[in-house]
């Protein structure tokens, strides 16, 4: 309340100048918001006419919204206001022209600017937060409701129990801390609800653990409870130090620490207490010198670089960069031009004029400051570039090939404008001319190479064309991604076994070095129950599908299996199946952001017994985690021999030939049938059509299906006239489309007979099964989740019978169900299999077969795994 | 045989929320013989909940708050069996208590599984405290009183003591200690899926109830060990909670496998930490 010292004025006085504070909406959670708003209800109390910005605010504040008719008034009065803003606010966005910065934080922490204009008063909310040098008001606002945070009458204060976690911005906290946050009671921005809850849990703890400095701190400290500063990025500095003292805060977490912060305790109560008192003092003297500070002129441009720097930029031309990377267009063009009224011989100043021009549409006077720009920069090939990237985000890719190819053209190792070249190449509908240009400039060594394989492949994938991105991703062998995603592509192609076999040796050698040694290596660990199993997890999506995973987690009896799951799946959008997983697994660990020896070692604190990759070898597999990981058992759920890397294959029995180039069986972990478990929707099957059209169906996710399928199912449809066939894109869109279309329209096939859908669910496949009365599996790899639903919608399909433990899957399914004599032995059967299967009533109910091949029993899964890895485990330690 | 009557009572003062509920019951209980008695004039909820029961005539009493949703087609058929065996049934809830809050004790003794859904909220959470029977857990000593349902005897028999909590805390904890202390047996549903559109975050008149429950309840409530005295006593149930997309996958994943398992995670979790 108003100290009653502040003079009244005569009632014909000339009425003071308005505050404009701007705020941001109103929050309990937030000291520096609240000092805000409570500045503005002090001067109004004081008898001052202050207003915010924002219609969010606290009723119980007399903080009024600034409106219209009021800043017409004060300029028909001739009341210039006094502009307040937090020192977060760039610029001056009310054009004030008598700024104060009011300083809640250090400059620059929350993100705004690290200095002001030379005229701008700064009020200090701590001493500590001005530099040396620089000359300051204090005003130290107390924010904090004594009415409730306090230690009066407390009934706890002898037999406090408890402690509390606070991690504030420190969201690695809880998982840095876990013992700690699990005894704790966790404090976060949405609990307590409210201050009287949270005011009451701080009377009662016993100590306050912090990883952010902020107002809880304070609010501990006059509730009687001690703070522990943790180390944290967020807690390298505390500032009020000169207004509040460190009563009751404590850096050392030991007992002696704590000890001694509960010993002052008492000190900021009563320092607060004092600053309440002296608030009312140097109000007053704020409102005294505010209300006399000078009137700048209205600025359309900073006045004076020489004395200082400007929102950071020592120079017109350093403030229209600033300005236009801000995407401040209007402030970026008037420092540009006054640039060039300064220094017209400054070629960046008319570059930045044209990529402002390009954002904004203006093609023809983009085109004229580039030239100028040319003129007195000719070798300034870059600008160029830097020009077609922006018609390029603008949405205009023809004028982004022009430049960019002219730029290209100029000085051809300019790798980095590469991506842009090919992607506005791609946008005009020349995608294979993108390939091509991306395909080369991959071949050579530069800064921009793995910038420019990245977008190869998105090209590549987005088409599904698997043999360029195979070739592609081997001759990027040396980045370890690119050479496994490889691996598992030529697995989808016609690559013989022996030349998947080396590269797998070659990847092994190059990226696991000394794994040949893990392979002999024998961890003694005494038998110990239950066992630790961890699971590496790279793609929920596709454990939703399959119902793997869950089985396994529902299933793995509690009593023999400690599991784990290690998530690496980096998808933002969880799956269903992933927080059913985070409650079923007795552990978690997010490691997609985590290299191997960072996931290893903190790994090594769980010490499992079984550690198993669930994908093998792919694009995101951690085999590198696996190799650098202590366990006992180490095994990659995987169709692609691992040899001799240490780490066991496990694989279902069928995709075994028992040939002898086969794993010896102490390298594999052999699971019953195909080592698959379905979890699949009661979608009723309906009647296969058995009409003259043949409605064939690749539901195989088509980034899964070699150019060599599409080239069979071509020739099929050119034999059966009135056949259609439906492929699923799963993901891909147009580019795949159309690279399936050429191939259909290279072989004569009438694209119009071709239907693509989506279907990315086990619900979405049942559904497009029914529309269709007989299924292709591709001819190399698994065939994915299309071919189970096909055999549960009662829907038979071909597939090519194979040797190779990767492409085994499709035929070995149609074993499983008795429909072996729709297996071929070669592409040329196809045909007449088809047309067998036309005609042929499948008397055979495919579901039934499925269930009774125990495909879809969880539980007979889980014991089935469980019984195999336990017998590895003893092998592998006996 | 005759089906027994089923009276719900539910204090609420808002009107959409109780036409929601209501119509909800209908629904739940349809062709069973229904009251559904509205209170929306309580000073407190035992005060509301003892008119409720003055006014109700039926055989079975449904104390419900107005803000959640049963989804259970078999939810008639399942408590009047579960009424034969027990005389307090609930959701969530305690086989030990030893504070002023159902779950002060914490694992294992806590009990049920819980779904919330916030106002707005694009997910709706499933809670898991213990499931480690299926599908009712016995030997209940107190519960949450989001949905409590009891023979009629045992309502009118115990009632509500509104004197002494005379707010909107604890009426629960103490209608159903009350219960248990007069010797009847209280149970907890897990295999009824429920939504309950609140958190339940205390506030600050909280602790004086809870003081006046402790004055009342104090001698008979279990002794806390020396760990759980050293222990800070929990101010929300220690459980297990996910989101989920939807109410589809809500039910997925209400299953026993899924609870159970969940439960056995939960236990060994704080039996190693401990």
């Amino acid at each position: 309340m108003n100290s009653g010292s502040t003079p009244r004025q005569h009632l014909f006085d000339r009425p003071h100048r308005p505050y404009y504070i701007y705020a941001p909406p109103y929050t309990r959670t937030s000291a520096g918001i609240k000092a805000l708003h409570l500045l503005c209800h002090a001067l109004n109390l004081s008898g001052e006419e202050a207003y915010v910005t924002t219609d969010s605010t606290d009723p119980r504040l007399r903080t009024p919204q600034l409106h219209d008719r009021a800043m017409q008034k004060h300029q028909l009065l001739g009341l210039e206001p006094l502009v307040v803003y937090p020192e977060v606010v760039h610029g001056n966005p009310l054009e004030g022209r008598s700024v104060v910065r009011y300083v809640l934080n250090r400059f620059g922490m929350l993100g705004g600017p690290a200095s002001y204009h030379p005229s701008d008063l700064l009020l200090a909310y701590s001493e500590d937060l001005i530099p040396a040098g620089l000359d300051s008001l204090p005003l130290f606002l107390p924010t904090v409701d004594v009415n409730l945070f306090n230690n009066e009458n407390n009934e706890h204060d002898n037999c406090r129990s408890g402690t509390l976690f606070y991690p504030g911005r420190y969201g690695d906290a809880i998982n840095q801390h876990q013992e700690l946050a699990r005894t704790s009671t966790i404090i976060t921005y949405s609990w307590p609800t409210s201050h009287e809850e949270l005011a009451a849990l701080l009377r009662r703890s016993s100590v306050l653990y912090c990883f952010t400095y902020s107002a809880i701190a304070l609010e501990a400290t006059l509730c009687g409870c001690p703070v522990v500063f943790m180390p944290s990025p967020f807690n390298k500095e505390i500032f009020s130090v000169k207004e509040m003292g460190t009563g009751g805060f404590t850096f050392e977490n030991t007992p002696e620490g704590i000890a001694k912060a509960r010993e002052t305790i008492g000190e900021p109560q009563e320092s607060y207490k004092r600053k309440e008192q002296t608030f009312w003092h140097d109000l007053e003297k704020f409102i005294a010198v505010t209300q006399s500070m000078p009137i700048q002129d209205k600025p359309r441009f900073p006045p004076r670089f020489g004395n200082g720097p400007y929102n950071g930029a020592n120079s017109w031309l350093e403030l229209g960069i600033a300005e236009f990377q801000a995407g401040e267009m209007e402030a970026a063009i008037e420092a540009l031009s006054a640039s060039i009224e300064e220094a017209p011989d400054e070629p960046l100043a008319y570059a930045y004029l044209a990529f402002i021009c390009a954002a904004q549409g203006l093609a023809d006077d983009a085109g004229s400051f580039i030239a100028q720009t040319r003129s007195l920069a000719p070798q300034r090939h870059d600008l160029l570039a830097a020009l077609g990237e922006s018609f390029l985000k603008a949405g205009d890719p023809v004028a982004a090939q022009h430049y960019l190819e002219e730029a290209i053209a100029a000085q051809p190792d300019m790798f980095m404008a590469y991506p842009a070249f090919a992607e506005a190449l791609r946008q005009n509908d020349l995608a294979q001319q993108a390939i091509q240009i991306l395909s080369a400039a991959a071949g050579i060594e530069s800064g921009s190479r793995e910038a420019i394989l990245d977008d190869l492949v998105a090209m590549l994938v987005a088409r599904g064309d698997l043999s360029t991105l195979s070739a592609v991703c081997l001759r990027a062998r040396h980045y370890a991604h690119y050479h496994s995603l490889g691996i598992r592509l030529m697995t989808r192609t016609a690559t013989s076994s022996k030349r998947v076999d080396e590269e797998v040796r070659h990847y092994l050698d190059k990226h696991l070095p000394g794994h040949h040694l893990a392979s002999l290596k024998r961890l003694s660990r005494s038998h110990r129950s239950p066992l630790t199993i961890a699971f590496v997890v790279n793609n929920f999506r596709r454990e939703q599908q399959s119902g793997r995973l869950e089985a396994l987690l529902q299933h793995l009896p509690a009593e023999q299996f400690i599991t784990v799951i290690l998530d690496n799946d980096p998808a933002t959008e969880h799956t269903e199946t992933r927080h059913r997983c985070s409650l079923l697994s007795d552990h978690w660990r997010s490691i997609s952001q985590q290299g191997d020896p960072v996931a290893a070692q903190e790994l090594s604190a769980l010490a499992p017994d079984i550690l198993i990759d669930v994908d093998g070898i792919g694009a995101r597999h951690r085999l590198g985690l696996l190799h650098l990981a202590s366990a006992p058992l180490k095994g990659a759920w995987s169709d692609i021999p691992l040899s001799h890397s240490g780490i066991a294959q496990i694989i279902g029995q069928a995709m075994l030939t028992g040939e002898p180039g086969e794993l010896p069986s102490t390298r594999t972990i052999a699971l019953p049938d195909l080592g698959e478990v379905y979890c699949l929707p009661a979608i009723e099957a309906e009647a296969r059509a058995t009409h003259d059209t043949v409605a064939l169906g690749c539901l195989t996710p088509a980034i899964q299906v070699c150019a060599d399928s599409w080239r069979l199912y071509a020739s099929l449809l050119g034999c059966l006239p009135d056949s259609t066939l439906t492929i699923n894109l799963d993901e891909l869109s147009t580019p795949a489309e159309e690279f399936i279309v050429d191939i259909f329209k290279a072989a004569g096939i009438d694209p119009t007979r071709l239907k693509f859908i989506h279907a990315r669910t086990n619900e979405e496949l049942c559904r497009a099964w029914n529309d269709l009365n007989l299924g292709l599996a591709p001819l190399y790899g698994a065939g994915d989740m299309a071919l189970p639903t096909a055999l549960w919608m009662e829907r038979p399909f071909i597939a090519l019978d194979s040797d190779q433990p990767w492409s085994r899957r499709p035929s070995a399914l149609l074993r499983l169900v008795g429909l072996q004599h729709l297996i071929a032995t070669s592409p040329d059967d196809y045909l007449p299999l088809i047309h067998r299967l036309s005609q042929e009533k499948i008397e055979r109910q495919l579901r039934r077969g499925l269930e009774a091949a125990g495909l879809t029993e969880a539980a007979y899964f889980a014991d089935e795994f469980g019984k195999a890895v336990s017998q590895a485990y003893l092998q592998r330690t006996r | 045989m005759k089906r027994p009557k089923i009276s719900i009572i539910i204090c609420s003062i808002e009107a959409g929320k109780f036409a929601r509920i209501s119509e909800s019951y209908k629904y739940l209980l349809a062709g069973h013989p229904l009251e559904i008695i509205g209170i929306h004039d309580a000073k407190s909820l035992a005060e509301g909940y003892n008119r409720g029961i003055q006014q109700s005539t039926g055989d079975i009493l449904i104390f419900s708050h107005d803000d959640i949703l049963i989804i259970d087609p078999d939810f008639p058929e399942k408590i009047i069996s579960r009424l034969e065996s027990y005389d307090v049934l609930g959701f969530v809830g305690t086989s030990r208590l030893i504070t002023s809050t159902w779950f002060g004790a914490g694992q294992p003794y806590l009990h049920g599984v819980v779904s919330h859904a916030r106002p707005k909220g694009a997910k709706l959470s499933i809670n898991i405290l213990g499931v480690s029977d299926w599908p009712v857990i016995g030997d209940i000593k107190a519960v949450d009183g989001l949905c409590m349902i009891a023979k009629r005897e045992v309502a009118t028999g115990i009632g509500f003591d509104a004197t002494t909590f005379d707010g909107f805390h604890l009426y629960d904890l103490d209608f159903s200690f009350s219960a248990y202390r007069a010797g009847y047996k209280l149970a907890v549903c897990c295999d009824i899926p429920i939504i309950h559109e609140s958190t339940g975050q205390f506030d600050s008149k909280h602790q004086e109830f809870a003081s006046r429950f402790i004055s009342k309840h104090g001698d008979f409530l279990d002794a806390p060990t020396p760990e759980e005295n050293r222990r800070d006593r929990q101010i929300t149930p220690e459980g297990r909670a996910t989101l989920l997309p939807d109410y589809h996958a809500l039910l997925r994943t209400w299953r026993p496998e899924v609870l159970k398992r969940t439960t056995a995670a939960i236990r060994r979790k704080i039996l190693t930490a401990s």
